[in-house]
């Protein structure tokens, strides 16, 4: 079975919080319990950043061949209103190319993306969603929608993502709360909608710091008792952090002035003070609330070590992954007695009810002074974080995609041509040259399986105002042997336009010839290029072109026949080299002696980013 | 006239903006608006971005029509026929 999975969850603003962990995470999880089913990844070429990161997490995971960039029309976030019509054509041209790949099952691991960002998420706009899953993590804005929802602008764009949920044939919700409250909330038949729980990162495991790294770690946040900890995973009115702080004063004096409060979360300036305001009006000294900023994970696991209690008071959560990440980490947790939380903890003496402070006072007293709770917490923490994996939640994510598509009717690609006609039905999209030449773009980028790879060979570089006899073929010996072959496609730089690209180079490679159109490259194609490059290879570096290839999935080769030259006949300055070995997928040296004296080279010039493997071979051997 | 008052008025308020921006209390208040509301820094943000020119997405294929990749020609011709056919 082919699965497509759409890793936008681990491209946008989301990839620095719990959705872009859990994509990242469960995607990896998928890759390591695939068994016979075949993975690809598709991934949003707006979004360039995160598609070199991922294509390099990824790496020895999946082959690169199978990680595909889709392309979007220009801008298309959804915070500008005016784009909406290109958002439309983008949700579509995003269906087709991943009904190109000729899926079994489709799973969008995050669909509500692409408020403020060019992130494209949808369900059947143009392909029936039958056969595409998504992941649930939650419906909290369409419950309190006075609180996430107060502008009719917002509430319309939410609700297109809950049609596009609707339309999906099977969801997969990271808690059985989110799955009932999907049902309920939805009105979905139950087998349309699948548990497959979550769990967390490996690095929170109990810290083993020594207690001078402890006390660093403590002065460095200004913790100077012990601790009551909270990490709410982001600033909002449900997180119900005041109240957590209205139970904090009503501790006994004792336990009060034996801990302090530390909230563990990035907070803004104004939330700071509303928070500080509030800890004033309780009569809190300032010495009770430690607020910590943004912490990165190391020092998270460090404070979980170092706190008495871990104390998660939210009132609404889809599963509440820093009360596990506390438990995984051995820290006595307490939590809220509503929505996914009770599964979350698995223990009925250690929850509380979070719309009473008194309550959730009570129950923190009452773990600090029982030392047989205390030690009961501390024992189930770490057994209930165990019974949460990663392998289990992507094993039961993959039984649920293969119950899913034995059920299902197949969703083939539909045909180009009817893509255009529904591109051309949009409503206000406008046909001018711009817009048409993004769309064209998109179009172009299509994949084509039944194409075969082609190889490239790069002759250098077009200079601005000849006719088309590229320069830099001097003394490259190795090049000429693989333009022999057939199967190569002769190309070479051009800057015209002002953007820096490969063109056909003209067939006779007389300067008599026109300049050849342009090159289009495509995942799985291999560019070749020598290792004596020129200024306009630099130049082109600058630009991007290299990382632009790169992400797309062209594998990019570099034939070595001696050490590189410079194209100025200096050393210095080459570190542009060294970042465009690290894009290269290999690099062909011509004989032993070239591979030991171009290792020895690189060495000696120290560059930053891993190199790619070193080939003793025929540079023909490529074609 | 129409093109003289707004010339008029670009001479006229464009300076008064500038004044009135440099005052430490408006940028106070505006500092203290934007911490009190997140939303609003991204959606102005969001409003100067979509004045910028278009990121060149695909940096290895030029965006000008008459000198496009075969494959993207294509899509184009055929594109620009039907929209064509739209409008009339």
């Amino acid at each position: 079975m082919r699965i497509v999975i759409d890793m936008q969850g681990a491209q946008t603003a989301s990839r620095y919080r719990g959705i872009g962990r859990y994509t990242t995470a469960l995607t990896r999880g998928i890759l390591r319990n695939a068994g016979r089913h075949d993975i690809w990844i598709v991934l949003n070429g707006a979004l360039e950043e995160s598609v070199t990161q991922i294509r390099a997490d990824l790496a020895g995971h999946i082959p690169h061949e199978r990680i595909r960039v889709f392309e979007t029309p220009g801008r298309i976030a959804e915070i500008d209103a005016r784009g909406a019509p290109r958002r439309r054509a983008a949700e579509m041209l995003r269906e087709q190319f991943i009904a190109l790949l000729a899926p079994d099952l489709v799973l969008v691991t995050s669909l509500f993306e692409g408020f403020h960002d060019d992130a494209v998420g949808s369900v059947g706009t143009f392909i029936d969603g039958a056969r595409t899953a998504v992941i649930l993590y939650d419906l909290i804005p369409l419950l309190n929608p006075a609180s996430y929802l107060d502008s009719p602008y917002l509430r319309q764009c939410y609700m297109r993502k809950i049609a596009s949920l609707q339309r999906a044939g099977l969801l997969l919700s990271i808690s059985d709360y989110a799955r009932e409250e999907a049902i309920a909330a939805l009105g979905l038949p139950p087998e349309r909608v699948v548990a497959i729980s979550t769990a967390v990162d490996e690095s929170f495991v109990p810290a083993a710091l020594e207690p001078d790294e402890l006390d660093a770690v403590r002065r460095r946040f200004g913790i100077t008792r012990r601790m009551l900890m909270c990490a709410p995973g982001g600033f909002d009115p449900r997180k119900n952090i005041q109240g957590l702080m209205t139970a904090y004063s009503l501790l006994p004096r004792a336990l009060r002035e034996s801990h302090q409060l530390v909230l563990a979360s990035h907070l803004a300036e104004a939330q700071q003070s509303a928070l500080l305001a509030h800890a004033g009006s309780l009569g809190l000294a300032a010495s009770d609330l430690v607020l910590t900023g943004y912490l990165d994970d190391a020092d998270l696991v460090a404070l979980y070590q170092a706190a008495d209690l871990f104390v998660f008071p939210s009132l609404h959560e889809g599963f509440g992954l820093p009360a596990l990440e506390a438990m995984a980490c051995g820290t006595p947790t307490i939590a809220s007695n509503t929505t996914s939380l009770p599964e979350v903890i698995g223990l009925d003496e250690a929850l509380f009810d979070p719309a009473h402070p008194q309550s959730i006072a009570d129950r923190i007293a009452r773990v600090l002074t029982d030392s047989s709770l205390y030690e009961r917490l501390r024992r189930h923490s770490r057994t209930q974080a165990a019974k949460f994996s990663w392998d289990a939640t992507a094993e039961r994510a993959l039984r649920a995609l293969e119950r899913h598509a034995v059920m299902t009717p197949a969703t083939p690609a539909r045909s180009t041509d009817d893509l255009m006609q529904a591109l051309v039905a949009v409503e206000d999209l406008p046909g001018d040259e711009q817009t048409l030449v993004q769309l064209a773009s998109c179009v172009a980028a299509f994949p084509d399986l039944a194409a075969p790879s082609r190889l490239f060979v790069d002759l250098g570089h077009i200079p601005p105002g000849t006719q088309g006899a590229p320069e830099g073929l001097g003394g490259i010996g190795a090049i000429p042997d693989l333009c022999a072959a057939q199967s190569a496609v002769r190309v070479a730089l051009s800057a015209s336009g002002g953007v820096w690209h490969y063109r056909h180079a003209p067939a006779n490679g007389t300067s008599s010839s026109q300049p050849g159109p342009v090159a289009d490259m495509r995942t799985c194609d291999r560019l070749v290029i020598h290792a004596g490059t020129t200024a306009a290879h630099r130049a082109a570096w600058t630009d991007g072109l290299y990382a632009s290839l790169y992400r797309l999935g062209v594998q990019l080769y570099i034939v070595a026949d001696g050490i590189p030259g410079t194209p100025d006949g200096a050393d210095n300055g080459l570190a542009w080299f060294g970042k465009m070995l690290g894009c290269a997928s290999g690099v062909i040296c011509t004989s032993q002696a070239v591979a030991e004296a171009f290792a020895a080279w690189c060495a000696a010039h120290e560059f930053e980013r891993r190199l790619p493997p070193f080939d003793v071979a025929a540079p023909a051997r490529l074609a | 006239m129409k093109a003289a008052l707004k010339r008029a008025g670009h001479v006229l308020l464009v300076p008064l903006a500038r004044q009135v921006a440099r005052r430490p209390r408006l940028k106070r208040l505006a500092r203290s608006l934007l911490g009190r509301i997140p939303a609003l820094g991204k959606r102005i943000n969001a409003m100067i971005g979509r004045t910028e020119p278009l990121p060149p997405r695909r940096m290895h294929v030029p965006q000008d029509s008459a000198d496009l990749s075969p494959l993207t020609r294509a899509a184009y011709d055929e594109l620009k026929r039907r929209f064509q056919a739209r409008k009339s």
